[in-house]
């Protein structure tokens, strides 16, 4: 039975995920440059960050190829190619040549000698670059990288206890370059549109060709080129094209600030887009249940994620509900409330003047406030508003009899829980206002009927076919691994899951 | 109808609109018989599901391959009397409603707004579709099973097994009344009836499992009501809610909103299904715009429903037992008895 | 189109929330019920006690807490109204769904008390569960007696009650309980009874005996040693406490867990009940002034006399109910119906005839576990 069951689950595992392949081609390194530079360029393209290069000084041929954005093209110029097109060569010979260059040019410099073709490719992808010479069999790599490193900041709305600190930037190149650091691999692609009549505004569509649903992509990259839009001047003015046609609260493409978030959800299939002056990728298809994953989950142990996990569902539930919940036990359902509670709740709301509802609704409102002038003003200052908001909606406002203290937990409870999923904020904070109104009216009647309503409304969303409630409906068993529960990384890391079988 | 599911998201969505019927069942309809025949019951009724569905899965086995002309005079027909079945029953399914919200939840206020509401949202989960009503009831299954489970564990040191009755007792003949009652309050044969060909999968043993399931589970509330409740719940309006209110755990009580919630969540999946079925059914066969369609039908529930709340005897007229099970008699095995024949004769004129 | 629909959602949106007829009072607008006391009145009207949280004078002005129950008096021609009338002292509609306990008055209780259930059973803010008791005099003068200024009688009522299952002394039924034994062949049923007890200042609710009832009406009352008999012969005696004498020294035994089996045969046209109580129990204490050392052979005396004494008790209360009050509270007349229920559709209209004439045979068996730490083989 137990085997029966775990083949079963193996099944099920296998029908949504494809095993990772650590095999790789070996290839030697070509006599010419040019088919040198073809054969990367079959790798590679379309890539519009990888730079090629050639010079012939007499007879000799030089080829270059490096990662625009990852080298320091500083040292570049003056520490290699300088030397190397400026010295004399005893011979025309490739051999000698290149023999030559990787001896006694450039000391201070990291070189090595790659005769495969695949690993030099894989450097030069690390930002090294890779000089080819005719008649050569050999490659050399210097190391010259200048990818964009620690000056870049840290992310304000993705922060992680593990894990890197960067985070995009405005930068267009230095974002790709974030990300090609994290996949050292052929199998990237990076393709540029143009989207604004006025902007001209440069977005890089990225995937990893081997994983990537094509049709996908070519939605993606179609949507983005027929995007009506005069300027751009971020990855919000795109997201709404991306974004099926079902009216919802929830989206159907996911946005992170994270260059390692980005890496993760492009290697299960999913297609990166980076829009030039946005500290922030789009990636799409994105489901609901990825809202509760954070990159954390995947650095710590598997039972603690696992906790953490529950613990952001729990406060999702609480931040959209609680509210509405208690106004509806409130006013209809009294008959819920433990006898140890009714003596409080009764009492303290007896001398609030307004109905519950109304008193929902207003502190709910006047939280909104205090949270949107704590975000607008300057650090300083929305500190001072934070500290005047807590003491007019807390002490104050109980002590004046316009709020009971109940609600006033209520509130500060829902106001936590909401900040634990940021991504699902708008979305909770929209819910919640409705759910306080329906609750108040139809009671949990109506929160339910709200409830089946938004239920249906998120079964509708189907980003590029891959339903926004799977793997829970239609039920993916084998996915569940990484659903709630953090399957370990040595189970994990053996099989891949791929987004596009989420579908069926 | 073009868009196809899955065996297990249409016997999930079946699953929660029979439980419903289950919930929300009114024992004036069962006076006669005696609160223990009423889990054997589930036994009878389960074998008269079988019987009158036989016809459908004869007519699905045999000619499930061939298509007939969808704007044949024959498809229409069938199309209206399916949309008036599934009418009827959405009618019921509100009224119901009304008559639980008007006496339980809000027996002080004009509960008028509040159907509009739902008829107004179930509605809107019509016209999203097919897909994210089977996806919601898929979602929908697990918490409403553990809430069941829950309530269960809450319930258990109530039992009192000297509340139940001898079997019997009244004779046989209450206990077939009540079950051909229970196969009449199933609108679930039609929807299989009508919805079959559109199912990926094996159909025939998903037909099985949801109705030993549904009997199971079906068995298992009457059992709970009989041995908790015993003869008080004959004099319930809404003996499962009456049910669900004697639960406490800890220092939970008033279980019986869970109870409410899982009602309302099954109600609004089976209205917006209902009215799914007879957007599909009238668009397909008239070739008509489906919003409108739906249009049509949401004011006309709502109307009706309107005119309903608030009055039992009206309440009575739409909720009849008698004409429900005309309609599901007629709809699922007469109809399908009459498309073999109809087959069988057009095969042999041909031959 | 799609905007104008979504601005008239709107308007009706705003324009419900704003009138406040569209939706139910909250809270704040209810007057909370603990307790529900129901009296009969000469003239045929009810007088409803209702104990109610007071929400008017919550803090002093020296902070603390004011007393925070109200016992407000109604009248009326049926319960509902009395009840209905409280509206008209504070503007707040009765909540009863947080109601505990119903404390049926005597001279109710010695008319019929089922017409003034029927409220309860039909109105879906009431729960089945809640409990019912009988007071001693009238139910006004129970909750008006025994109120003070720091605690809830109906949640004193209701924990004695609930209590039941650790003190044989005291008997409870809820209302859908009473509902069912009402509605079997024999018609009757019982409930606690409450009483005051002044201790100094203070007054306490405390649980005096149990009172039968057949066909509504109230026909006998317990004393404490009886309702044990009737807890055990109800399956209701869990835990508790019998005193018995060994060797004329006093001693107690503490029941940790009972069984009553309640088995049924028919010998000729009556039945015969066998009834077997299965106890294990703990040596509480043997007032003995030497303090010695207990042997299995005081073990056995212990349990015998223990079973001997519960025997020849529930005998004689079988004896009493059955024969001479011809009353079936316990609910025995059901076991008929179960086993035999062609003899009951034979026997139901002179059911209280043959229960009269049937046959009760008690078995007790006690087990001691434990003795205490001065055991010796």
């Amino acid at each position: 039975m137990v085997i029966y069951l775990k083949n079963w689950y193996e099944k099920k595992i296998d029908e949504i995920t494809v095993p990772v392949d650590n095999a790789e081609e070996k290839v030697s390194i070509k006599l010419t440059v040019s088919e040198n530079f073809k054969y990367i360029k079959s790798k590679l393209d379309p890539s519009f960050d990888v730079k090629y290069r050639t010079s012939e000084i007499g007879k000799i041929k030089f080829g270059f190829v490096m990662l625009d954005g990852m080298c320091n093209n500083e040292l570049l110029t003056e520490q290699i190619m300088i030397p190397v097109l400026r010295y004399n060569y005893d011979s025309s010979d490739g051999e000698k040549v290149i023999l030559t260059a990787a001896d006694r040019i450039s000391g201070s410099i990291d070189k090595s000698i790659q005769y495969e073709l695949n690993t030099a490719i894989r450097e030069m992808l690390s930002g090294n670059l890779l000089m080819f010479v005719d008649g050569s069999a050999r490659a050399v790599l210097f190391g010259v990288q200048g990818f964009p490193k620690r000056n870049i900041s840290e992310p304000d709305s993705e922060t992680q206890e593990r894990g890197s600190k960067e985070g995009f930037s405005e930068s267009f190149k230095d974002n790709v370059a974030l990300v090609r650091k994290r996949i050292r691999s052929p199998i990237l692609k990076t393709e540029v549109l143009e989207v604004g009549t006025t902007s001209k505004t440069r977005v890089c569509v990225l995937y990893l060709s081997d994983r990537a649903n094509e049709k996908t992509v070519k939605e993606v990259k179609q949507k983005i080129q027929n995007a009506t839009l005069d300027i751009c001047l971020g990855s919000g003015y795109i997201q709404p094209f991306l974004e099926g046609k079902v009216r919802s609260c929830f989206s159907g493409v996911g946005v992170t600030e994270r260059p390692d978030v980005l890496t993760a959800k492009l290697s299960e299939g999913k297609v990166g887009i980076i829009t030039d002056g946005t500290p922030d990728a789009l990636f799409l298809p994105y489901i609901f249940t990825e809202h509760f994953h954070s990159l954390d989950d995947y650095l710590k142990k598997p039972y603690y994620a696992t906790s953490i996990r529950l613990l952001k569902i729990a406060a999702f539930l609480i931040s959209v509900f609680l509210p509405g919940l208690y106004v509806a036990i409130c006013t209809f359902h009294q008959e819920v409330i433990p006898e140890t509670m009714i003596f409080d709740i009764c009492l303290q709301e007896s001398f609030v003047p307004l109905p519950i509802m109304a008193e929902a609704l207003m502190m709910h409102v006047v939280f909104e406030i205090v949270r949107e002038a704590g975000l607008r003003m300057p650090r300083s200052v929305g500190n001072a508003v934070s500290i005047v908001g807590a003491l007019v909606i807390g002490d104050a406002a109980v002590n004046a009899g316009l709020v009971a203290a109940p609600m006033l937990i209520i509130l500060g409870l829902t106001a936590v829980s909401s900040f634990v999923i940021p991504s699902l904020y708008d979305v909770s904070s929209v819910l919640r206002f409705i759910l306080i109104i329906i609750g108040g009216l139809a009671g949990f009647y109506g929160i339910m009927i709200a409830f089946a309503a938004v239920l249906v409304n998120m079964s509708a969303i189907e980003p590029f076919g891959v339903p926004f409630t799977s793997p829970l409906s239609p039920t993916k068993l084998g996915a569940w691994r990484d659903l709630i529960i953090r399957t370990d990384w040595k189970k994990l890391g053996a099989n891949r899951l791929n987004t596009d079988r989420l579908d069926k | 109808m073009n868009s196809k599911i899955s065996v297990f998201q249409f016997y999930s969505i079946l699953f929660l609109t029979r439980l419903l019927t289950t919930l929300t069942y009114i024992p004036s309809y069962t006076k006669e018989i005696n609160v223990s025949d009423m889990i054997f019951q589930t036994l009878f009724r389960f074998v008269f599901g079988i019987i009158i569905m036989l016809p459908v899965f004869y007519l699905q086995e045999k000619y499930g391959k061939e298509t007939s002309a969808q704007n044949g005079i024959y498809e229409k027909t069938k199309a209206v009397i399916f949309s008036f079945v599934f009418f009827y029953f959405s009618v019921a399914t509100v009224a119901r409603l009304d008559l639980f919200a008007g006496t339980v939840v809000f027996p002080e206020t004009d509960v008028k707004f509040f159907l509009l509401f739902v008829v107004a949202f179930c509605a809107y989960g019509a016209f999203l579709g097919l897909m994210p009503i089977a996806r919601s009831a898929v979602l929908s299954v697990l918490p409403v099973v553990l809430s069941l489970v829950f309530i269960v564990f809450a319930l258990v040191k109530k039992i009192d097994f000297l509340n139940l009755s001898p079997l019997f007792y009244n004779g046989i003949e209450p206990l077939l009344k009540t079950s051909l009652n229970a196969v009449g309050r199933t609108v679930e044969y039609a929807v299989i009836a009508v919805f079959l060909p559109f199912v990926q999968g094996n159909a025939k043993k998903g037909f099985f499992i949801w109705m030993t399931v549904q009997t199971f589970v079906t068995a298992g509330i009457f059992f709970l009501e009989a041995t908790v409740l015993g003869n008080f719940s004959q004099m319930q309006l809404f003996p499962v809610f009456t049910l669900a209110s004697m639960a406490e755990f800890s220092f939970f009580q008033g279980l019986e909103t869970i109870i409410t919630g899982v009602w309302v969540l099954c109600a609004f999946l089976k209205i917006s299904f209902l009215l799914y079925l007879q957007a599909k059914l009238i668009t397909d066969a008239f070739k008509v715009k489906k919003t409108h369609v739906l249009a049509v039908l949401g004011l006309l529930l709502s109307a009706i429903c309107l005119f309903v709340s608030g009055s039992v005897e009206r309440f009575n007229l739409v909720d009849t037992s008698a004409i429900k099970l005309i309609l599901v008699l007629v709809s699922v095995p007469l109809l399908s008895v009459f498309e073999i024949i109809k087959r069988g004769v057009k095969k042999c004129v041909k031959q | 189109m799609r905007k104008t629909v979504v601005i008239i959602a709107c308007v009706l949106m705003i324009a419900s929330i704003i009138n406040r007829d569209a939706f139910k009072e909250d809270i704040s607008k209810r007057t909370v019920v603990q307790g529900v006391g129901i009296d009969l009145n000469d003239d045929g009207t009810y007088t409803v006690t209702l104990e109610t949280i007071n929400t008017e004078n919550y803090s002093n002005a020296d902070g603390t807490a004011s007393p925070v129950m109200n016992i407000r008096t109604l009248s009326g021609k049926t319960v509902y109204s009395a009840i209905k009338s409280a509206y008209s002292i504070d503007g707040k509609t009765p909540l009863m769904s947080q109601n505990r306990v119903i404390i049926i008055g005597k001279s109710l209780a010695e008319k019929n008390i089922i017409p003034a259930l029927d409220f309860f059973i039909r109105d879906a803010e009431n729960y089945p569960s809640v409990l019912i008791a009988m007071a001693e005099t009238s139910a006004e003068d129970f909750f008006k007696k025994s109120t003070n200024d720091s605690s809830v009688v109906s949640r004193n009522v209701e924990r004695i009650i609930l209590t039941a299952q650790e003190d044989l002394t005291v008997s409870s039924i809820s209302l859908c309980e009473l509902v069912n034994r009402y509605k079997d062949g024999a018609s009757s049923f019982y409930m606690p009874i409450m009483s005051v007890e002044k201790v100094g200042e203070k007054a306490n609710a405390v649980s005096k005996g149990t009172a039968i009832f057949k066909n509504g009406k109230l026909s006998l009352t317990l004393n404490e040693p009886e309702t044990v008999c009737l807890n055990f012969l109800c399956n209701k005696a869990k835990k508790g406490a019998i005193d018995i004498s060994v060797n004329g020294v006093p001693a107690a035994v503490s029941i940790i867990k009972s069984q009553t089996m309640r088995k049924l045969d028919y010998q000729s046209d009556f039945p015969r009940f066998n009834i077997e109580i299965k106890a294990t129990a703990d040596l509480a204490e043997l007032s003995d002034k030497t303090i010695s050392s207990i042997t299995d052979k005081d073990i056995n005396k212990i349990e015998t006399n223990a079973e001997i004494k519960l025997k020849s008790e529930i005998q004689d209360f079988c004896e009493k109910i059955y024969k001479v009050n011809k009353t079936d509270p316990v609910g025995l007349s059901r076991l008929i119906f179960i086993y035999y229920p062609e003899k009951y559709r034979q026997q139901k209209e002179n059911l209280n005839e043959i229960m009269t004439q049937s046959q009760y045979n008690v078995e007790v068996d006690i087990k001691i576990r434990r003795v205490g730490q001065d055991y010796s083989s």
